[in-house]
C-alpha cells in the first residue's frame, strides 16, 4: 500500500482521470447503460459527459447500476437558475435510488444507489415518445440536407455533373458525406421505431440494440466523421473556397464558442444551484476513489483552456486562409477559355472562365501574385469542373514559354515551359495535361526514363518521347515540371547541363 | 398532450390519479401506487414525472403546493369525472368479460 500512496503523491489529479470517445445515438440507451456498467466493472467510473468525450474515474472495480434517461434540456436552465421542474425530476430519480450523476444536452445519467432501484421509465410508450422528440434535430437536418439535393437536382442530374470522385468538387463531396451519414442514422432509427411502435403499445420493454450491434455502428460514425474532417481540410488547404467559405466557417466557429460559452456557464450554473460540493463525487463514489473532487476539478478547468484555445487557433487559421484567398482573387483573377461542344443545343460553346468560378487560385497552380498571365488558356472538353480547372492550368503551361536558339544553328532550337505548383495534385494534374495534351504529343508517348537520366537532371522523375525530328523531356523535381523540347539530340551529361545554365540564365 | 388523446387511461395513469384523489407529492404518489396495487404497479420517477406534466396541462390534476423541490398535486373536478368514467368502463369491461369467462358473481 505504500509505494501507492507514494505514487498517489507525486501524480497530478487529472491523471486519475480517463477520458474515452463513444457514440451513441438517443435510441441507444441500452447499449449506452451497459457500456457503464462494462467500464465501472473494469474500474473505471463514469463522471461526465462532453459531446462524444466521456470521463471516468479510476479506482477499484465495482458492479455499478446505471441509467441513461433523455429529459428536455430547455428546462434545465430557467432564468440562471436550475428550473423547479428539472429539480423536481431528479428528486424523483433519488428518492427511487438513482443518484444524478451528470447531464449533456438532453441526455441524463444516474448511478443506482440500492439494488432494488426502481426503473426510471416504466412506461415503454412514453419512453417511446422521449426517444421520438429527441430525435426531432437529426430528422430536421436529414430534411435540410434532403432539400439542399432537390434544389441541386439540376446539377445533380446534368451530364455535366462530375461522375468520378476525384473530379468531384468539395461541396459535392461534403454533400455525399453528409447524405450517406444520415442516411444510415435515419435508416436505424426507422428500423428502431417501427420495432418498437407496437411493443409500445402492447406494453412491452422496448426493444434497444446490443453493445454489440451499437459497436460497429460507432465504427461506422468514425469513419464518416473522419471522411468529413479530411474533405473539410482539404477545402481549406486547397484554398480551393473563397468567401462564402470564410463565412461557414466564421458561422461555425462563432456557433461553437457561443455554445462552449453556454455549456460552461450552465454545468457551473447547475452545480452550483443543485449545491454539488467538491466532495460531490466522493460522496457518490467513495467506496472506489477519495481524491475525485479536487481530480474532477483539475479536469475541468483544464478542458476549457484546451476548448478555447483551440477555438481561437481554429478561428485564427480560417480567417487567415480566407483573408489570403479573398486577396488572391481580387490581386490575381483571369480567365481561362473552355471550349466544348453542346449536345443539347448542338453547338461548338467557347466559354470564358474565371478563377471566381472554379475550386483553384492562381497561387494554387503556381503563380504568384504579380506575375505575367497571358488573357486566356485553352482547353478543349467538356465542360466539367475538372476541366474548367485545366483550361486555367493551360494558362499556367502558357505563362513561362520562352522560345530559344542555342548556338548549334539557326534551325536548331530548345524550347521550355516551366510549371511551377504549390501541391501535388495540381502539378501531377499538369502533367497529365503534357502527357495528353496533342501538341506535345506529337513526340510520341512519354515513358519513365528516371533510373538512366534522373541523376543527370538532378530530378525526382523524368519522362521522354522523341519523334523522327525532335525529343521531349518532362523533368520533374519538387513542385516543379520542367518541359524541354528540341531538336533530336541525345541527352548526355554535357548537353544536359549546358540546357540547365541556360535555362538558369533565362528563368 | 390533448384532452381528447387522454380519454382512455393507461395502467399507470389510473392508478396515478387514483392516488391523487388525497393531496399527495410525487415521492409519496409513487408510494402510494405501489400500495393500492399491493406492488404489482410500479411507476418509475421518469414515467411519473411525464405523467403528472401531462395531467397538469391537460387540467386532469393540479398543483397545490411547492415545498423545496417537492410539489404536490391533486385531481381536478375534470380529473375525477374521468377517473370515474374509466372506473366505470373497466368495471363494464370486467362485468362483460364475467359473463363470457365466468366470474365470481356466476
Amino acid at each position: 500500500m505504500k509505494w501507492g500512496n507514494e505514487r498517489e503523491k507525486k501524480s497530478r489529479p487529472d491523471e486519475n482521470m480517463v477520458r474515452r470517445i463513444k457514440f451513441f445515438t438517443e435510441f441507444d440507451l441500452l447499449a449506452y447503460r451497459e457500456y457503464l456498467e462494462d467500464m465501472s466493472a473494469k474500474g473505471y467510473f463514469f463522471v461526465q459527459r462532453c459531446g462524444f468525450v466521456h470521463t471516468f474515474l479510476v479506482g477499484k472495480p465495482k458492479r455499478r447500476r446505471y441509467y441513461v434517461d433523455l429529459f428536455s434540456e430547455s428546462s434545465m436552465v430557467g432564468g440562471g437558475f436550475v428550473n423547479p421542474e428539472t429539480a423536481e425530476y431528479i428528486t424523483y430519480c433519488r428518492e427511487c435510488g438513482w443518484k444524478h450523476l451528470d447531464t449533456d444536452g438532453k441526455i441524463q445519467f444516474f448511478v443506482a444507489e440500492e439494488d432494488d432501484a426502481t426503473p426510471i421509465h416504466t412506461d415503454p410508450q412514453l419512453q417511446l415518445s422521449a426517444i421520438r422528440r429527441s430525435m426531432r434535430p437529426w430528422i430536421a437536418l436529414c430534411l435540410f440536407i434532403i432539400l439542399l439535393g432537390i434544389f441541386n437536382m439540376r446539377n445533380l442530374l446534368d451530364s455535366a455533373w462530375p461522375t468520378e470522385l476525384i473530379e468531384m468538387a468539395n461541396g459535392g463531396l461534403m454533400y455525399l458525406v453528409a447524405i450517406l451519414f444520415v442516411a444510415g442514422m435515419m435508416l436505424r432509427y426507422g428500423f428502431f421505431s417501427l420495432r418498437n411502435h407496437r411493443r409500445a403499445e402492447r406494453g412491452e420493454p422496448l426493444q434497444f440494440s446490443s453493445r454489440w450491434a451499437v459497436r460497429y455502428v460507432e465504427w461506422f460514425v468514425l469513419a464518416f466523421m473522419i471522411c468529413g474532417i479530411v474533405v473539410f481540410a482539404d477545402v481549406i488547404l486547397q484554398s480551393s473556397t473563397g468567401i462564402i467559405a470564410l463565412m461557414i466557417g466564421t458561422l461555425i466557429m462563432t456557433g461553437l464558442v457561443t455554445y462552449g460559452i453556454y455549456k460552461w456557464y450552465r454545468r457551473r450554473e447547475i452545480r452550483a444551484a443543485m449545491k454539488a460540493s467538491d466532495d460531490r463525487w466522493n460522496e457518490i463514489y467513495e467506496d472506489v476513489y477519495t481524491q475525485a473532487g479536487d481530480a474532477l476539478r483539475t479536469a475541468t478547468k483544464k478542458r476549457i483552456v484546451l476548448f478555447v484555445v483551440a477555438v481561437i487557433l481554429v478561428v485564427s487559421g480560417i480567417a487567415l486562409v480566407g483573408t489570403v484567398e479573398v486577396h488572391n482573387i481580387n490581386d490575381g483573377s483571369r480567365e481561362g477559355q473552355l471550349e466544348y461542344y453542346d449536345p443539347v443545343n448542338d453547338e461548338h460553346v467557347v466559354e470564358y472562365v474565371s478563377s471566381d468560378a472554379i475550386p483553384l487560385t492562381f497561387e494554387d497552380i503556381g503563380v504568384k501574385n504579380g506575375g505575367i498571365l497571358p488573357e486566356r488558356g485553352t482547353y478543349v472538353g467538356s465542360d466539367t469542373y475538372a476541366n474548367r480547372a485545366r483550361s486555367l492550368l493551360g494558362t499556367v503551361l502558357d505563362c513561362y514559354e520562352i522560345g530559344y536558339s542555342d548556338e548549334r544553328g539557326a534551325d536548331s532550337y530548345i524550347g521550355y515551359n516551366i510549371a511551377r505548383c504549390r501541391f501535388d495534385w495540381v502539378r501531377d494534374r499538369v502533367l497529365k495535361e503534357y502527357k495528353n495534351d496533342g501538341y506535345y504529343a506529337n513526340h510520341g508517348e512519354f515513358r519513365d526514363v528516371t533510373k538512366e537520366e534522373g541523376k543527370l537532371w538532378n530530378a525526382d522523375r523524368v519522362y521522354a518521347a522523341a519523334d523522327d525530328e525532335s525529343e521531349a523531356r518532362l523533368v520533374i523535381r519538387d513542385n516543379t515540371i520542367l518541359f524541354i523540347e528540341n531538336d533530336r539530340v541525345e541527352y548526355t551529361e554535357d548537353v544536359i547541363n549546358d540546357i540547365l545554365e541556360a535555362l538558369a540564365s533565362e528563368v | 398532450m390533448s384532452r381528447e388523446k387522454l380519454q382512455t387511461l393507461s395502467e399507470p395513469m389510473y392508478y396515478i390519479l387514483l392516488s391523487l384523489l388525497q393531496e399527495q407529492c410525487g415521492v409519496d404518489i409513487m408510494a402510494r401506487v405501489k400500495e393500492i396495487s399491493k406492488g404489482r404497479v410500479q411507476v418509475g420517477p421518469g414515467t411519473l414525472y411525464a405523467l403528472l406534466d401531462k395531467f397538469t396541462t391537460g387540467g386532469i390534476i393540479e398543483e397545490t403546493k411547492v415545498e423545496g423541490r417537492r410539489r404536490s398535486y391533486i385531481i381536478t373536478e375534470y380529473g375525477r369525472e374521468l377517473l370515474m368514467k374509466e372506473h366505470q368502463r373497466l368495471r363494464l369491461m370486467a362485468a362483460e368479460g364475467d359473463v363470457i369467462l365466468g366470474g365470481d358473481k356466476q
